[in-house]
């Protein structure tokens, strides 16, 4: 088992997940990465993706986000993110989800007709 | 006559008591809802503190981030005004006092010649500016009741992607800011450009030292960054426009329970002076009577 550390995944809504995990893979601004213990200091964008939490017990949660960032500081990882996604359990529905919601979103602030 | 009226304030005292019925349960959810609110802002709190880490060790790592989001205002640029207003009334000034604010601002700049475009939250404001033919840019209904963070993407829509551009000098938010559950207070805060206090460059509370490492790259981090931040301030803002919204509907029905009280009190005494006249009253007619009576009486008698 790997070393746990401590990591937190929030959006504006509420703090999603916050306890120690053993690692944490997502997708940033410019490839895959995976975060465990001890990682240097690092900031970066996190891209529409799958947030994969490994947690002490062995157990796998996935998150379904649609952008933000992530920061590793003093063993501590945080992804800050508008959305989140949950209660899927596969990758593929969860993305889709995901996407979906975010069309939803830009449908939204496109459509003007309900401006006179 | 004196029984009429009788009837008129009995079912007078019947309407204003049910009325309370009616503030005193609106009350009581408005003050329920202030909680829930409360809660919500706290629960938004941990998202506002993790993006102020990353833009201050951004700040540290690249000094103060240069973008549109910190330069001063263009003052020759039009501004935009986010009036945030609830849907429903029986909320007291909430509404009024917002609008009345949305509407000065705009004066004052149509007499420098400046430009203001109007984004309408909640259809209080929708009225409001249809009423006046105000033209907006936008309006968005629903949201004081319960704010979510789709809310906000909602009302900027393209209005940060048109700032970046240069095309919108500033975006304001006229609400109310929750202070604590018994003060409230109407503000108009700037979104953008993000005010340089609110980055807190110089919070020195858990100095790191850190050697970042930024990808892709210090340079393009602090666009999507800033705009972040600006959507996280106004929804901290509309979620205290919720939480005032709540408890301004409970003060008004406060005081209308309170008054239902006291105009129920004055009916019941008018009441009761009514039908004492009309005893009073009949006491007369039948003691008038009987004398009537018995002088008629007391005449024929000796006839």
């Amino acid at each position: 088992m790997a070393t746990a550390y401590p990591f937190a995944l929030v959006t504006p809504e509420a703090v999603i997940f916050e306890g120690d995990v053993q690692s944490v893979s997502l997708r940033s601004g410019l490839g895959d990465i995976a975060f465990f213990a001890q990682h240097s200091p690092y900031i970066a964008t996190v891209a529409p993706c799958v947030v994969k939490v490994l947690k002490v017990d062995g157990e796998t949660l996935l998150v379904g986000v649609d952008g933000g960032f992530v920061r590793a500081a003093g063993n501590m990882v945080s992804v800050v993110v508008p959305f989140a996604e949950l209660g899927y359990e596969d990758e593929e529905s969860l993305l889709a989800a995901v996407q979906a919601r975010t069309s939803a979103a830009l449908d939204a602030v496109m459509d003007t007709s309900h401006v006179k | 006559m004196a029984g009429g009226q009788e009837r008129t304030l009995r079912r007078r005292i019947k309407s204003v008591q049910s009325t309370k019925k009616i503030t005193r349960a609106m009350e009581l959810i408005a003050a329920s809802r202030i909680v829930r609110a409360m809660g919500r802002i706290a629960s938004a709190r941990p998202y506002y503190r993790e993006l102020s880490n990353i833009v201050r060790d951004l700040a540290r790592a690249a000094g103060i981030p240069r973008s549109p989001y910190t330069e001063p205002i263009r003052g020759d640029l039009p501004e935009v005004l986010i009036a945030v207003t609830s849907d429903r009334g029986l909320c007291g000034g909430f509404n009024s006092s917002v609008l009345r604010r949305v509407e000065e601002t705009m004066k004052a700049r149509e007499r420098e010649g400046n430009e203001t475009l109007v984004v309408a939250v909640g259809k209080k404001a929708q009225a409001y500016f249809r009423y006046r033919s105000i033209p907006v840019v936008r309006e968005v209904l629903t949201v004081t009741d319960r704010p979510n963070f789709s809310h906000v993407t909602e009302i900027l829509g393209d209005l940060l992607a048109r700032f970046e551009a240069g095309e919108i000098g500033a975006i304001r938010v006229a609400s109310y800011r929750f202070i604590s559950a018994g003060t409230q207070r109407l503000a108009l805060e700037q979104l953008v450009p993000i005010v340089r206090e609110e980055l807190q460059l110089e919070a020195k509370d858990h100095d790191l030292g850190l050697d970042f490492e930024f990808e892709p790259s210090s340079e393009l981090i602090v666009l999507p960054l800033m705009r972040q931040f600006a959507e996280a301030k106004l929804f901290a803002l509309l979620l205290e426009a919720s939480a005032s919204e709540h408890a301004a509907r409970q003060r008004a029905m406060k005081a209308a329970s309170d008054n239902a009280d006291e105009l129920a009190k004055v009916y019941r005494r008018q009441l009761n002076r009514a039908r004492q006249d009309s005893i009073t009253n009949e006491i007369m007619e039948i003691v008038g009577g009987a004398e009537a009576l018995s002088q008629s009486g007391s005449g024929s008698d000796h006839e």
